[in-house]
């Protein structure tokens, strides 16, 4: 997958995760903000670079803001940052 | 017997707190919505968020139904192109006018399946008929697809199309509800009430769903869980009309041993349908 | 979870929007900038229960009602924007707020810079302020103890030459912080030629792009609206900190000169206010009398009301050679 634009998805609500995605010209980046980063960060940061792997990103540095989302959210929210980086970054 | 369809409960698709949590209200059916309640900016972040939910979360026999953007919107292809993979039951079409849209989409449901390797026909529709013209079309709308369970009246739209208001009454909208409800009864299918919108007044609401009961409707559209337990109760028999049921089904013991084809009680004949309606109060008593 | 909130979007045309808004904010005892280009309010109904706004990159007027508070609004508010700015391809965010909502916003992902009595300045990008500092401190000219003027030069006049060359007089080296914010009639690069050409004869005198952190919307938010408010305190506090604390640092500076005004009312408060401040910084405050004309301090504005009327003429006279001559090029 090619990256075109930064681009953003989710909120900072509870039980949801904002994730940004920034393509540059370094190695795969994720950083995770998370209230429960000691007890779940590993899972969480796993869990986004598997997604970020599947779909073949090599060069991007993602920021997580995390409040609580299941698995089922970040996936979702990791999937549309992806979708909407491609597009070119809006929601057109 | 038919699957329960007495209160549908509405989830913003956009929304991940109230997606997570929503099966807990046990409702019949849980409507994830990427139309009405989801702003333009994330149209397509709730189709990953229900896509996502649909594939990961075990909804426990609730039936899923997901409401798409009108095909002649920008986002209805590629709503359906990820829902019909998440497999929801059911897809919900919005705003359906004639026979047409039904077909236009089952077309495209057809070709995903065909497309995913999903046994074709698996998918389910449910057309929402919100204006005059699909009022008029509700017969041939609620025969037009052999996927369609059910049809469903939208009050806002429909109102507004025909130029009033709702009211408290309801006397707007006893024409479209009757001809709704024909119609699906004509084609087997299930009827469907509105939203109501006034969360605060619970005695409304009541009044609301003993008139759409007593007009025949299979269940209401809900836009929250404190409405549930009020449909769920207006739908429930009486002891009266349990007990009654209880006759019937007590004749139909009686009947086999005797070995008569004919099934009598009080000195009147019962028949199929009377038969069936007893058996579904037996049903929707023993779930209360 | 099931609450029926609605969300609003408030453009500058929607006048009546924007002053529900400002009634709203003055419940909360905050007043309304003008300046801002979106406002976002979540309502309960038709009730306004939160508002945040935002201009380009900087988030203020933000609020919530006492009796919502435990709902994650401010999260939501903050969250709509930073999307809503994304699209439009502003990502580098700043937040002015009281300081209650530390906290909260720290949550959110901003980092404080500066801190007031009041007030704080916070940002989403940590390395900003940093950059930015870095940029000032390569304008340092190796010299022991300099002086710095900070001056909008719209467009540079005699009146602010007299000021300068006093300065220049008196110090070992003096910065000339150009203020940056295009809010002005002449465009800032104009503004800086026009400097670098008028002053090129002054050795000591470096003029110095202003940047985000001097008297701009940020630092300043109602500096250009010069309407004196309550919150002109908070802003005076934040920038002259921003100003003492940090940046004068990088250029060892401990002179500031200023020039007193006699029109403007909010101008001469910040100046008060200067005096006040900028001492706890080892920063001495000059203060010089304007240059004067036929019993008229020389002022911008003036000069740039005289080209308005296209009376270039007697601009002349009140400018240095540089304004002069873009003024004439101007007419052709």
């Amino acid at each position: 997958m090619e990256l075109l634009n930064r681009a953003i998805s989710g909120t900072m609500e509870s039980s949801d995760i904002m994730v940004e995605i920034i393509p540059w010209d370094k190695d795969l980046e994720i950083n995770l903000k998370s209230d429960v980063k000691e007890q779940f960060g590993k899972q969480i940061t796993a869990l986004v670079k598997n997604i970020i792997d599947e779909n073949g990103v090599k060069n991007a540095c993602i920021n997580l803001n995390d409040k609580g989302a299941l698995d089922f959210v970040i996936k979702a929210r990791v999937k549309t940052a992806l979708y909407r980086s491609t597009k070119g970054g809006k929601n057109e | 017997m038919s699957k329960l369809r007495r209160t549908m409960l509405y989830v913003p698709g956009s929304k991940p707190s109230m997606i997570k949590d929503i099966y807990i209200y046990k409702p019949d059916s849980i409507m994830f919505d990427l139309e009405d309640s989801v702003s333009l900016k994330e149209k397509d972040s709730a189709r990953f968020l229900v896509s996502e939910a649909l594939q990961n979360i075990d909804y426990r026999g609730i039936e899923t139904v997901v409401r798409i953007n009108g095909l002649d919107t920008e986002f209805g292809i590629e709503d359906l192109r990820m829902m019909v993979k998440a497999k929801p039951d059911v897809i919900r079409l919005p705003k359906t006018e004639t026979a047409k849209d039904v077909k236009e989409v089952e077309e495209i449901i057809e070709n995903l399946e065909k497309e995913y390797g999903i046994e074709v026909g698996k998918t389910k529709m449910m057309a929402a008929i919100e204006s005059a013209t699909g009022v008029m079309n509700a017969l041939e709308i609620a025969k037009s697809s052999d996927r369609l369970i059910g049809i469903a009246i939208g009050a806002e739209d429909y109102v507004t199309n025909i130029k009033t208001k709702r009211t408290p009454e309801g006397t707007e909208l006893l024409f479209a509800r009757c001809q709704l409800l024909n119609a699906a009864r004509s084609a087997g299918i299930a009827a469907l009430d509105t939203v109501y919108s006034d969360v605060e007044n619970m005695e409304g609401f009541r009044k609301e769903v003993e008139h759409i009961k007593t007009l025949g409707f299979d269940g209401k559209s809900i836009i929250n869980p404190r409405q549930i337990e009020i449909v769920h109760d207006v739908f429930t028999p009486t002891v009266e009309e349990y007990e009654d049921a209880l006759q019937v089904i007590a004749a139909i013991k009686r009947a086999e041993q005797l070995g008569s084809g004919v099934i009598s009680l009080n000195g009147k004949m019962i028949d199929k349908p009377i038969v069936e309606r007893a058996r579904r109060v037996i049903e929707l008593s023993k779930i209360n | 979870m099931f609450d029926n909130f609605s969300k609003k979007y408030i453009y500058t045309q929607n006048t009546r929007g924007r002053k529900t808004t400002s009634d709203f904010l003055k419940t909360l005892g905050l007043s309304f900038d003008g300046n801002v280009n979106v406002t976002i309010n979540i309502l309960d109904g038709k009730k306004i229960i939160a508002t945040a706004s935002a201009e380009k990159n900087l988030i203020k007027c933000i609020g919530v009602d006492e009796n919502y508070r435990s709902k994650g609004l401010m999260n939501t508010l903050i969250s709509e924007i930073i999307s809503h700015q994304y699209d439009n391809n502003i990502y580098d965010l700043s937040i002015i707020t009281k300081i209650e909502n530390e906290k909260v916003i720290q949550s959110l992902g901003f980092e404080t810079i500066c801190e007031t009595e009041n007030i704080i300045l916070m940002e989403n990008n940590k390395k900003k302020f940093k950059k930015y500092l870095e940029n000032i401190s390569k304008n340092k000219v190796a010299k022991e103890q300099s002086s710095a003027i900070v001056m909008n030069l719209n467009p540079i006049t005699k009146g602010h030459m007299y000021l300068i060359e006093k300065a220049a007089k008196e110090s070992e080296q003096v910065y000339i912080f150009i203020v940056s914010e295009d809010k002005s009639k002449v465009p800032f690069e104009t503004r800086v030629k026009l400097a670098k050409e008028s002053t090129k004869f002054l050795e000591n005198v470096k003029i110095i792009e202003g940047g985000d952190y001097i008297i701009s919307s940020k630092t300043f938010p109602t500096y250009f609206s010069k309407n004196v408010d309550e919150w002109i305190n908070n802003y005076c506090d934040l920038d002259l900190k921003l100003f003492g604390k940090y940046i004068a640092k990088e250029l060892n500076i401990r002179k500031r000169y200023v020039g007193k005004e006699p029109y403007c009312e909010l101008t001469s408060f910040y100046n008060k206010k200067m005096k006040e401040i900028l001492p706890l910084y080892n920063i001495q405050v000059t203060e010089i009398e304007r240059l004067e004309q036929n019993q008229k301090a020389i002022s911008a504005s003036l000069v740039r009301k005289l080209a308005e009327k296209g009376n270039i003429s007697k601009i002349k006279e009140l400018v240095p050679e540089a304004t002069y001559k873009y003024y004439i090029s101007k007419e052709d």
